[in-house]
């Protein structure tokens, strides 16, 4: 293929701390510092300045955007928990399980407790996902 | 409490002497290296000029093998005494007569009569006991003491002073920062956050704006901190604003706030040395061209903006610096700004790195210059046997468990290294056997047996050293043997040390002390006797007995009768000169031929065999605890007769003539 490119991958790594602090902002919507800290769960540990300069970092990182409000800053996500979730599974996938998923799916299954509700999607989107893989080679056949 | 001030300032004093002139010449070393790389890396020149404070920290006398002090100065030193070149210690005057042999002279201080053994045995004379005679002051040596006590004194109060002004201008700047504002979120803070993450760092320090700050800086004990001042944001544009907190950031990640207060520390102990101020004022200018370099590499901006940021945060500041002691400002105190400037025009990305050549240079320099002391002994005590074809060298207890039996099975000619320990034996040498003792500290032959055995019988041509030889009836036997006895402690035998008849051994470096006599010369023996210390023996020192010693440069003092006893008319030693006789609590040296027969202090030198020789009191550092090495004040330093002594190394393994003149006695007085 001509000038092919290797893709950026733009998304961001987010440190666990960070994780903690931009969950909310995923739940809730844009919100200010001291509404990100007062949704953190108890015993977090963290101080209020703390939960600030996080904040800066995931601005600086590009996950957040922030928007000046008086003296506040009202800061809102860049991209979807979804996005940024399955980048961190796929980065676990490829240190743990060598980009493997069968395995890392087996482990789950055996390890965790499913739900009635979670077997079903489970299997919904395996079907989904074998009537895709179907389609892509029989046309590929033909 | 004296005692311990004294050996306080006597030590600090060794230590200012030799540090001093060490550090002058590394820097002089340093200075002309950092010319040659001045078309280096910055960084490569800081990191070398670091070195300095290095040395301030590590022991002068350090002394490891490669070290620039073993191949290079010492023998170069030695040289330049050889030839003259260089200027030797004055000779120290004969102190005044002390009160002791005063007494002595002018018959108060009563002796009964002759003191023979019999009236001895019934005194049960005590060789620990405190003398109750006050020690006679020694004027020359007490105003020495003075001079050095004064002078650390004086470098005590200087410390203490240096100290408590870094502490109150850091105190000080702590309270002008109290009503700084923290920035913890914004377009400034994210910014920091970002060049953080571009620096390769996941944190990044506080950030604060303060009115009472002249230019950027980075402080802080334990947290590190950005200060900015607080007009700066609105002065500078976002260019030059990322330009300044990229500088702080960088000496941030490289820790320079901990070489900042290495520095205080150095410079405090240093205080009195002006290579030291010099060496701190470079490391502070090379570090922010360091710092330049790294910024301009991180922002891949023009040389000339970022010099042109420089120049506007000088500007903003009205040129003045709030920079104290260990902070670490964009303008650091003393920096040259011209020069600082020129090196950022001349930045060029090719010739500024610093990777693994850089450090290797630095290690070997490090290495090779920062230890400029000479080594303990040239030789090196085997842990493991030497394999060659044939075997000259055995290891007890790794061969044998026995000195004995490796003796016994020994080849000849051989040298049998004996490990630390305590061998309860009686040993006999064998001719051609050297018999060498690990440290005569802890390695020990305990004869046992204080009724009838010698502990160590000697041979002609065979060597015994670096043994404490203890515990017997006699410690060592040389009857019609001619040994050569070295560097060994002989205590606590019954009767003598060392017992001679028709011997000519030598016995150098020796300790002789609490035996009954410390060397007994039996008939027709002449051995040579130097540089020992023969002190604390319960009766006499040196007992002669139709023989025929040469006594040399040794310590005869606080023995329980007679430093020298000549028992006969034909004991008559061939020589005695340059020893120390002190407080032998009978007489210093008895002559039964003579009608005279007792010779106190410093009358020993009328007897004809006698010259040189001092009386005054050795000042050992702990007698009571037998440690008979020299205290500072000894007059015995650089008392010695040069010319009988071949040996390189005293009983410690230290140079004797470091300083071109030998001392009296066992042990080399190191300065």
């Amino acid at each position: 293929m001509k000038g092919s490119r290797k893709k950026v991958d733009r998304l961001p790594s987010l440190s666990n701390a960070e994780w903690e602090v931009i969950k909310p902002i995923w739940e809730k919507g844009p919100l200010a510092a001291r509404d990100v800290y007062a949704a953190l769960p108890k015993g977090h540990g963290w101080a209020y300045k703390t939960v600030k300069t996080l904040l800066s970092r995931l601005v600086a990182k590009g996950a957040l955007e922030y928007e000046q409000i008086g003296n506040s800053y009202l800061y809102r996500t860049v991209y979807t928990r979804d996005r940024i979730t399955r980048k961190e599974v796929k980065k676990f996938l490829d240190r743990v399980m060598d980009g493997a998923l069968g395995p890392a799916l087996s482990y789950f299954v055996k390890d965790r407790k499913l739900s009635e509700e979670e077997i079903a999607r489970l299997r919904q989107l395996l079907d989904e996902k074998e009537r895709r893989v179907g389609a892509k080679s029989k046309r590929r056949k033909s | 409490m004296k005692a311990f001030i004294e050996h306080i300032s006597a030590g600090w004093s060794a230590w200012a002497a030799m540090v001093s002139w060490q550090l002058a010449l590394l820097v002089f070393l340093i200075v002309i290296i950092a010319f040659l790389a001045r078309r280096f890396s910055a960084r490569f020149r800081y990191i070398l000029w670091l070195l300095v404070i290095i040395k301030v920290f590590i022991p002068p006398a350090f002394a490891p093998v490669w070290g620039v002090g073993n191949w290079a100065i010492q023998p170069l030193w030695y040289k330049m005494q050889r030839a003259g070149l260089v200027i030797s210690r004055p000779v120290k005057p004969q102190p005044a007569q002390s009160d002791y042999d005063k007494d002595i002279a002018s018959g108060h201080r009563s002796v009964q009569g002759r003191v023979t053994e019999s009236t001895a045995l019934d005194k049960t004379a005590s060789t620990t006991s405190q003398p109750s005679e006050k020690k006679p002051p020694m004027f020359g040596a007490v105003k020495s003491w003075n001079l050095k006590k004064n002078i650390f004194a004086f470098w005590l109060a200087g410390l203490v002073v240096f100290l408590a002004f870094a502490v109150c201008r850091y105190w000080w700047l702590v309270r002008s920062l109290r009503k700084a504002n923290v920035v913890d979120e914004g377009p400034l803070r994210v910014e920091l956050e970002r060049l953080a993450l571009q620096v390769g760092k996941n944190t990044a320090p506080d950030l604060l704006l303060s009115e009472n700050a002249q230019s950027p800086f980075l402080f802080g004990l334990f947290t590190a901190r950005i200060v900015l001042p607080a007009n700066l944001p609105e002065t500078l544009n976002q260019t030059e604003l990322r330009n300044v907190l990229l500088h702080e950031l960088i000496h941030w990640k490289r820790r320079d706030m901990i070489v900042g207060w290495l520095q205080l520390l150095a410079q405090a102990i240093c205080w009195f040395h002006p290579a030291v101020w010099f060496a701190n004022s470079r490391i502070r200018h090379e570090r922010e061209c360091a710092c330049d370099e790294a910024a301009i590499a991180y922002a891949s901006c023009e040389p000339k903006g970022y010099g042109e940021s420089l120049l506007k945060v000088l500007l903003a500041g009205k040129a003045r610096t709030s920079t104290a002691f260990s902070i670490l400002g964009i303008f650091e105190r003393n920096t040259k700004l011209q020069n600082r400037l020129k090196e950022i025009m001349n930045y060029k990305a090719s010739s500024r790195k610093f990777g693994m050549w850089g450090w290797a240079v630095i290690l070997l320099f490090a290495m090779v210059f920062l230890s400029m002391s000479a080594t303990r002994s040239s030789t090196s005590f085997p842990r493991k046997r030497v394999a060659t074809e044939k075997q000259t060298s055995l290891t007890v207890p790794e061969d044998y468990l026995t000195i004995q039996s490796a003796i016994m099975n020994a080849p000849i000619p051989c040298t049998i290294y004996v490990h630390s320990g305590t061998y309860e034996e009686t040993i006999t040498m064998r001719e051609g056997i050297d018999l060498v003792g690990e440290n005569p500290l802890t390695t020990i032959i305990d004869g046992g047996d204080t009724s009838s055995a010698y502990t160590v019988t000697c041979t002609d041509h065979s060597t015994i050293s670096g043994f404490t030889i203890t515990g017997g009836y006699r410690g060592i036997n040389c009857y019609g043997a001619s040994p050569v006895i070295k560097n060994c402690i002989i205590r606590d035998n019954a009767i003598e040390g060392i017992h001679m008849m028709y011997s000519k051994a030598t016995i150098s470096q020796c300790i002789f002390s609490s035996n009954r006599y410390g060397i007994y010369v039996y008939h027709n023996s002449q051995p040579t006797i130097t540089n020992c210390t023969i002190s604390d023996n319960r009766y006499t020192g040196v007992s002669i007995v139709d023989a025929e010693p040469i006594i040399t440069n040794c310590i005869i003092s606080f023995n329980g009768i007679y430093g020298i006893g000549e028992y006969t008319a034909d004991s008559d030693p061939e020589a005695v000169t340059n020893c120390c006789f002190y407080n032998n609590t009978a007489v210093d040296y008895w002559d039964e031929a003579d009608t005279n027969a007792n010779y106190y202090g410093a009358e020993v030198n009328t007897i004809p065999e006698v010259s040189d020789c001092i009386a005054v009191n050795p000042c050992f550092m702990n007698r009571f605890n037998k440690d008979y090495h020299l205290s500072s004040i000894s007059p015995c330093i650089d008392a010695g007769d040069n010319s009988s002594v071949d040996e390189l190394y005293d009983f410690d393994g230290n140079l004797r003539r470091a300083d071109g003149f030998i001392d009296i006695g066992a042990y080399e007085f190191q300065d």
